[in-house]
């Protein structure tokens, strides 16, 4: 890890001197010597723990909304890459009701979630498409993808401090530093599992917020991102009536492809 | 999304075989393998380990002179009416291969008819009827519903 000597990274200094004179040590050299040949597995507890107040945190919040920029690689079969901007909100009261509003260069999508029923909405081709989908947000972000094909983007902020966290999965977790995200003091994380690498920068203090999130693919060779910056708005209860779709005029309804029958 | 060159290619008999084979070499670089995750958790992870939403091929035309046109698009969806591109896309069309797949309607002459509670779009002769894949909207051929 290149490591900044500035004086704005004094903690970090503090730990590397830490981490040298812990080096220094016989036990530390043993466990430095064992970690060497295949790649280190570090995994600090501490990074763990505090993504586990992430979700913690989370859960605890009724009704907010987060919004996100991104960017997106997108990578040719040439190995090209493309970028492509995302504004992403969400609306959302716990635990089962969600709005989606997904905008790109390419496609505007709006998400309806009450529960019961899943909407999809192509706004701009006149297009919907309803499914059962019963449940919680953080089922419907599984169902979803298992059975339409549908990622939803920064889904992790609704399964974190659930059941299906997923951080099992993590296989290095080490903290990069303090960093500033939007004016915001923040705590840099970065893990490893398979299929991806991930940073996220998570708000220090009470409200553990992650600030900012970045995926990289490593199943593709060319190892694509995906990098959010979210902007929380906390306690804010959404409209009544912002999670159930009525169609506008001239909306016409279709099919929203099972999986199984989409080959 | 349709290449500029199409219309005029498809006037150009002579130059089928080579713009084929161009044609087939163009299509393959805007394919995207459209993998990039958006979210860490497995389980919310689309697999899209095939390309099998890049290869939507679209309106076989019954035209003499014709070529099958191949409207690969760089996976990322385009809403209708948004691509400046796409409305050079089936210009020379007549009849559509019914159960072939397109990513884009004609760019005029489409009316959508509810049948049911379903939605299709009626094109001259041709049906089409519009379904999501993932968030995709493609456009299925399908007989004639009148």
């Amino acid at each position: 890890m290149p490591i900044r000597s500035t004086s704005d990274f004094r903690p970090l200094l503090l730990a590397g001197a830490a981490a040298l004179a812990l080096l220094a040590s016989p036990a530390a050299r043993a466990a430095g010597a064992a970690a060497a040949p295949a790649e280190a597995a570090t995994k600090d507890a501490a990074v763990l723990e505090r993504l586990g107040q992430v979700g913690s945190f989370l859960r605890a919040q009724k009704h907010f909304v987060v919004k996100a920029d991104a960017v997106k690689d997108e990578v040719l079969e040439s190995g090209q890459k493309l970028q492509f901007t995302h504004n992403i909100e969400y609306q959302v009261s716990a635990p089962d009701k969600l709005r989606a509003s997904l905008r790109s260069d390419r496609i505007h999508r709006d998400f309806y979630f009450d529960g019961k029923t899943l909407t999809q909405v192509a706004l701009r081709v006149g297009y919907y498409a309803s499914v059962p989908m019963p449940g919680t947000i953080a089922e419907a972000m599984v169902q979803v993808a298992e059975r339409y094909e549908i990622e939803m983007p920064l889904a992790d902020l609704f399964l974190w401090g659930t059941p299906a966290a997923g951080l099992d999965d993590v296989t290095s977790a080490l903290r990069v530093g303090p960093a500033h995200i939007n004016g915001i003091d923040c705590d840099h994380f970065a893990l490893r599992q398979p299929g991806v690498d991930w940073q996220v920068w998570v708000e220090r203090g009470a409200r553990a917020l992650p600030q900012k999130l970045v995926i990289t693919t490593t199943d593709n060779p060319t190892q694509p991102q995906f990098a959010a910056t979210l902007t929380w708005r906390l306690g804010v209860t959404p409209a009544a009536g912002s999670f159930s779709y009525t169609p506008a005029k001239g909306m016409g309804r279709i099919e929203l492809k099972p999986v199984a029958a989409a080959k | 999304m349709t290449r500029l060159a199409h219309p005029v290619i498809a006037l150009l008999t002579a130059a089928l075989l080579v713009t084929a084979a161009f044609d087939a070499s163009a299509d393959k670089n805007r394919q995207v393998r459209n993998d990039t995750r958006t979210s860490v958790n497995k389980n919310t992870n689309v697999n899209r380990n095939s390309n099998k939403n890049t290869n939507v091929n679209v309106n076989s035309n019954k035209n003499v002179n014709v070529n099958t046109n191949r409207h690969v698009d760089v996976d990322v969806d385009v809403d209708r009416g948004f691509h400046p591109v796409a409305a050079v896309a089936t210009v020379a069309v007549t009849a559509a291969v019914i159960g072939s797949v397109t990513r884009s309607l004609p760019p005029s002459g489409c009316v959508p008819v509810m049948v049911g509670n379903v939605m299709y779009q009626q094109c001259g002769p041709n049906w089409y009827q519009p379904q999501y894949v993932g968030t995709s909207v493609q456009y299925v051929v399908v007989a004639p519903l009148r």
